[in-house]
């Protein structure tokens, strides 16, 4: 544990820049982030339209607020961030956005994006970070916390978790239907024909291919091109131009542009000075060091705890029967990202022996067309919405034993539809957990 | 840099590898079929004769109302009863074309919400207000002029009795003749829209994007499909509200003409399907499209399943005899049937047919980012 090398990568003093390029455009990007959530009209249609929310295993007790405190939460998240950019608060203002944000995110799993769970990671991260030792109104106010240099571990966590976003993004990708059948690109690319200049050349079937190969290797390899001296130049500009193309093909909102601030993390500091000198940073300042003499081992443990649950997290689907693409089962929080184009129906039958009534649900009774789609090809959001309708035709329509079942079929990547769930079943009767969703035909 | 070499000729060669195989194994969205030869059809032999047909049987009716509250006879009524229920069942045949110019005048709303609001009706008129511009309304197209035709009194006589005697006799004929007006108003705007430069657009918008004619058709025909099974049939039999039946909710439920409009409306997906003009001959449709991609299921036949799904409801609709609201009191089983040949096509329509042709169902929007 005090190998020279451990020592070398954590604790090394490295000048401070990256870390504060890092908070100001972290913390920028997510306070517009909030601002534009709200000015698009989302609070009210995420949040207001729902009468019923999908919730996260283990997290079925958030309640989701009406739309006035939805508004107060993005109010929220927005001021923190500005927090975070000026390095004002910093410890507070990184705290309230990471419960703010997590809290917006646990409200309604439909809404699930990979970015967002990147976001709640980084500024779990930044807790933990000095990213406003410098340059910041925090130092301002007081300037005994000023520090030029930072132990190595801070600057190199975050180029960690940045890196197997993409790592494991790529390896997400080495799956038959993305290598050797170019889905869901085949099906999502020829939609872009209309796009002027290189539209026509999207809509050519080897297009799908060329894109889905390239960005496998791009994935896997672009941690590694970032890491290394004499490639992260050209590295750099492969994510720039990569993620400026998803942005024009894809829906994706500041996904690419996280990415793009994010992978500034890589460049040592020397870049830093050059750009952040425009601003003001004087990085020639007489050197201050934090002392070093506190005990470092429970630090080392904790960061070796952080990784390695950040490599097994995304590799659970290995304890899962079946294609996780089709099961979802370990699906989220793994950094896949745009695997699937999937097509659903589930309508779900509630009947009651004691009282002999049967019924189809009307599902826009009670979803939004949104959570309906996203419902209806992922299994957990299935049992939910179930036990949903079991207490709701308990408690409303005076079923005793409410008996639900579904009739679900989904079409993967282009397939044609398959049964997804074994009809018969009660749902009402499952339970949800950390274990295989026997019920789920694979 | 060898490495990096080696990866790149690597790369090259397993895209030349895919780009091979891709050759013999066709891309998934691919379809020999000329799109615009459908879209053609499609425009040429069913939406505009469809609007055509619709606005002269609306020109009828709008004269036959007049006709009727210059001299509410038994004749007349007679007269009236039956340009409505023929510009009823033309409606049933365009009602699912709800994009362009028929999406933009609400067309669906204007003309066909039922059930109908017999209190926003009678508070109409009792206020003698017949400006119709609210699109969430139940109180005017078809549906109103099936109450006040058919479920304003109990006799033919007391009904016209209400467009000679009554003290709202004046409110009942401007009523008429108001919701007659807009309705042919709406229909020969549509007609215009597409005869005027709507058609050209929809025939040249090929491709497989959101928007696109393609996606356009399918996702419109889907929509209104479901509209069938729940609205024309569900809710009535029951099938959808445990099991209770709402026989007073069916469509032209005062006419007890329902089973025949539905009818009408499921054969209008299946030429929709099947690019069968009005006149009957079967033209370049999307089956045309689903066939060239090579659509399997199962060791089946995509397309044929639809066209032996189609024929399994049509069949089993055409049994139920009208009034549905009678049938469904004296034999529900037969409603039942009906509903779930209906509902299986769905599964077809819904998960398969898009999946094949790879197009988005995107009635359903997205309201946030993606990723």
């Amino acid at each position: 544990m005090n190998h020279p090398l451990v020592h070398r990568l954590l604790y090394l003093p490295l000048p401070i820049a990256p870390l504060i390029t890092f908070r100001i455009l972290f913390g920028g990007l997510m306070m517009i982030g909030a601002l534009r959530f709200m000015q698009k009209g989302w609070v009210e249609r995420l949040y207001g339209e729902p009468v019923f929310f999908f919730k996260y295993y283990g997290f079925e007790w958030v309640k989701t607020l009406d739309v006035p405190g939805m508004y107060a939460v993005y109010s929220l998240i927005a001021l923190s961030a500005a927090g975070i950019m000026l390095g004002f608060a910093y410890r507070w203002s990184v705290l309230l956005f990471f419960i703010s944000f997590s809290y917006a995110e646990l409200t309604d799993a439909t809404n699930y994006l990979n970015h967002y769970y990147l976001v709640i990671l980084l500024a779990f991260l930044l807790f933990f970070i000095p990213a406003n030792r410098r340059f910041s109104i925090d130092t301002r106010l007081r300037p005994s916390l000023l520090l030029t240099h930072v132990p190595a571990w801070t600057i190199h966590l975050l180029q960690f978790q940045v890196g197997i976003v993409y790592f494991f993004a790529g390896f997400a990708k080495l799956n038959p239907d993305w290598l050797f059948r170019a889905m869901p690109l085949a099906v999502w690319l020829p939609e872009k024909a209309g796009i002027p200049v290189i539209g026509p050349l999207l809509a050519l079937p080897a297009a799908a291919f060329v894109f889905s190969w390239f960005g496998a290797i791009y994935d896997l390899t672009i941690p590694f091109g970032l890491s290394i001296k004499k490639t992260r130049i050209w590295a750099y500009g492969a994510v720039v131009v990569f993620h400026v193309l998803t942005k024009m093909l894809f829906n994706i909102g500041l996904f690419p542009f996280i990415m793009i601030f994010n992978t500034l993390i890589f460049f040592p500091a020397s870049t830093h000075h050059r750009r952040l000198k425009y601003l003001g940073y004087h990085p020639d300042e007489p050197v201050t060091k934090e002392p070093t003499t506190y005990n470092l081992q429970p630090t080392t443990i904790l960061l070796a705890l952080y990784i390695v649950i950040q490599v097994l997290t995304p590799l659970r689907f290995l304890c899962y029967p079946g294609n996780v693409l089709w099961t979802e089962e370990g699906y989220r929080f793994a950094w896949r990202v745009m695997l699937v184009e999937k097509n659903g129906y589930a309508i779900f039958y509630v009947s009651d022996a004691a009282t002999g009534r049967r019924t189809e649900v009307i599902n826009s009774r009670f979803l939004t067309p949104f959570q309906e789609k996203q419902m209806a090809i992922q299994p957990d959001f299935i049992l939910q919405y179930a036990h949903f309708l079991a207490r709701h035709y308990r408690e409303r329509e005076g079923f005793q034993q409410p008996v639900v079942t579904v009739d679900s079929y989904v079409a993967l990547n282009g397939r044609p539809g398959e049964q997804f769930i074994t009809p018969g079943v009660n749902l009402a009767d499952e339970r949800d957990g950390l274990g295989t969703k026997k019920w789920v035909l694979r | 840099m060898i490495t990096i070499k080696k990866l790149c000729t690597g790369f090259a060669f397993v895209i030349l590898v895919a780009g091979a195989c891709n050759d013999n194994n066709q891309s998934p969205c691919v379809s020999e079929q000329d799109q615009s030869a459908v879209f053609q059809n499609i425009a040429d032999n069913l939406i505009i004769p469809g609007y055509e047909d619709l606005n002269a049987r609306l020109t009828t009716l709008h004269t036959a109302a007049h006709a009727f509250t210059g001299d509410p006879t038994t004749l007349q009524l007679e007269a009236l009863r039956n340009a409505w229920k023929a510009a009823y069942l033309s409606w049933q045949r365009v009602a699912q074309y709800e994009f362009g110019p028929a999406e933009e005048r609400q067309l669906r709303a204007f003309l066909n919400a039922f059930p109908i609001e017999t209190a926003a009706v009678e508070s109409r008129l009792n206020s003698g207000n017949f400006v119709f511009d609210n699109a969430e309304t139940f109180d005017k197209g078809f549906p109103a002029l099936d109450y006040l035709l058919y479920g304003a009194g109990a006799t033919d006589a007391d009904i016209l009795a209400r467009y000679s005697t009554d003290p709202l006799a004046g409110n009942y004929k401007g009523y008429l003749t108001a919701v007659a007006a807009q309705m042919q108003q709406l229909v020969s705007e549509t007609l215009q829209a597409w005869t005027g430069g709507f058609r050209q657009a929809f025939i040249a918008n090929t491709g497989t994007a959101a928007g696109a004619s393609l996606s356009l058709l399918i996702n419109s025909l889907n929509e209104h499909y479901e509209l069938i099974k729940r609205d024309k049939l569900g809710i009535p039999v029951g099938a959808v509200t445990l099991g209770f039946p709402n026989p007073d909710k069916a469509e032209a439920f005062y006419a007890g003409i329902s089973a025949e409009l539905a009818l009408e409306a499921l054969r209008a997906s299946e030429s929709l399907y099947l690019g069968r003009g009005l006149d009957g001959a079967n033209g370049e449709g999307l089956d045309d499209y689903l066939q060239q991609v090579a659509a399997k299921q199962q060791g089946q036949d995509l397309h044929q399943l639809i066209v032996d799904q189609f024929e399994a409801a049509i069949g089993a609709l055409a049994a139920v005899p009208d009034p549905l609201s009678e049938t469904i009191a004296t034999d529900k089983a037969l409603v039942e049937l009906a509903y779930v040949e209906v509902s299986e096509q769905v599964r077809l329509l819904k998960t398969n047919l898009p999946s094949q042709t790879c197009i988005a169902i995107t009635y359903i929007d997205n309201p946030s980012d993606s990723d």
